[in-house]
């Protein structure tokens, strides 16, 4: 924990603490960064606590639905999947399953966490789940998806799943929605809590103004492509930079497009969204990138997305909704 | 000259035989009268229920002329109506030739459009120090 004391220009009398908090949480760093108004003796405590509440939260949220843990709720939901068995689910799980559900029917299925399957079979392995018991394989080589919904309720509490999902960005998503109504519980107006690139702000920096957010160059530079404004809200990015790799001899990413159990997202490197909550920021982020290249504009637009994305030639293109919370580009300001 | 002899008996005779009659007559309009008054008595009830049926068939007859009179109305109105609905079909036809027009002109328009670059920037030249950076997962 670090504790910066900054003052907002032209004050002069009580200055504003800035305190910021790291650590790891669901494979990624976790930062927080808050703003607190008052001065008070017991100002560290209250932030302190704050910040072991977000990372309890962050803990819960793996446990519930990471499938890189092999104890998770989801992963032991995961190895039930198919078989006809139901088992007891957390609050957390069973929220993160219906808003998956959710998504997939108001996307019309372009947004599936049912895709666990593929991303296996392309090697991206999580815990153990048993791929040779799979189903077999449809003719683009993915594996198909049952039409129903991706969720089964069984009784008070108790879920079952025809086929086991992947819910590993719209979890991140839900995690930072509830760690950030911890930090309001506990009067904290204005932070930004950051997990692995999925932001969610609240307030003012400490400086005053809006929080600035840098958009990561999807084709591998270290300067961002464009500055946001993030005053109170979610952005969250959906990119191939960093999950990537070489299978047969093509290269494959993370990002499955669920109609052909492939790596989607044609002609598109990273897709950002800013919204007001992160878990539906997350999958609009995704169901834009899978839809690509040629579609997207199309999509955002209609929907009133706030959204920017990096087209494969690392050209950044943003909405009108977009552009009114976009405070610098590289490519205007002969920077890029 | 002796006077001819009148027939006194005659005249008796005819006499009593007309006091008869009168008196014949007289009963029999009495018992004539007494009959009808007993038949008019009897007709009492009948005619006052005839009164009623035809004070209700003149009740009804009003209704009937009420109802005529507004199923007369209702057919005016949806004389006006239809003919409304003929003008109403006919502007929708029209509207779907226009929207029919516009969607074809839309599908002529290319997908994409070339803009002019632009040269001067709206955003901030120096880049703003940032407090974060959103990325891709994994970080």
């Amino acid at each position: 924990m670090s504790l910066v004391e900054t003052r907002q220009p032209g004050a002069t009398l009580h200055p504003r603490r800035h305190l910021a908090f790291e650590s790891r949480a669901m494979g990624s760093p976790l930062r927080l960064s808050m703003v607190l108004a008052s001065d008070t003796p017991d100002i560290l405590d209250t932030a302190t606590s704050a910040w072991l509440a977000v990372r309890n939260e962050f803990e819960a949220c793996e446990l519930a639905m990471s499938r890189f843990v092999d104890t998770s709720e989801v992963s032991e939901l995961n190895r039930q999947a198919g078989a006809g068995g139901s088992i007891a689910v957390s609050r957390r799980l069973r929220q993160a399953l219906a808003i998956s559900d959710r998504a997939r029917r108001l996307t019309r299925g372009r947004f599936d966490p049912r895709v666990l399957r593929d991303l296996e079979r392309l090697g991206d392995r999580g815990a153990t789940l048993d791929v040779a018991s799979s189903p077999g394989t449809s003719d683009h080589g993915g594996t198909p998806r049952p039409a129903g919904p991706l969720i089964e309720l069984a009784g008070e509490g108790q879920v079952q799943l025809p086929q086991p999902v992947d819910l590993g960005g719209i979890g991140k998503g839900l995690a930072l929605r509830w760690a950030a109504a911890e930090l309001v519980r506990f009067g904290i107006a204005s932070f930004l809590l950051d997990a692995g690139g999925d932001l969610v702000a609240r307030g003012e920096p400490p400086e005053g103004g809006p929080w600035r957010v840098g958009l990561e160059d999807a084709t591998g530079g270290s300067e961002p492509l464009a500055v946001l404004d993030a005053r109170s809200g979610a952005v969250t990015t959906s990119s191939i930079r960093r999950r990537h790799w070489t299978v047969a001899e093509r290269t494959v990413h993370h990002l499955i497009d669920p109609a052909t159990g492939e790596p989607g997202g044609d002609g598109l490197l990273a897709v950002t969204v800013a919204g007001p909550d992160p878990a539906w920021s997350e999958i609009w982020s995704k169901t834009l990138f899978l839809a690509g290249g040629a579609a997207i504009a199309g999509l955002a637009r209609a929907r009133g997305l706030a959204a920017w994305w990096v087209t494969d030639d690392g050209t950044l293109e943003m909405t009108a909704a977009a552009r009114l919370r976009t405070t610098w580009v590289a490519s205007e300001a002969g920077g890029g | 000259m002796t006077e001819p002899r009148r027939p006194l008996h005659l005249a008796v005779f005819l006499g009593l035989s007309a006091g008869a009659y009168a008196v014949s007559l007289a009963g029999v309009t009495a018992l004539q009268a007494q009959s009808e008054a007993a038949v008019l008595v009897d007709r009492v009830p009948t005619a006052q229920a005839i009164a009623e049926i035809t004070a209700g068939h003149d009740v009804l007859e009003a209704s009937a002329d009420r109802a005529a009179a507004a199923y007369a109305r209702a057919a005016g109105a949806y004389d006006t109506v239809g003919r409304t609905m003929v003008d109403v079909e006919a502007r929708l036809s029209g509207l779907a030739d226009v929207v029919g027009a516009i969607e074809g002109a839309a599908r002529s328009l290319p997908s994409r459009v070339a803009l002019p670059r632009v040269t001067r920037a709206v955003t901030a030249v120096t880049r703003p120090a940032v407090h974060a950076t959103t990325a891709a997962s994994g970080g």
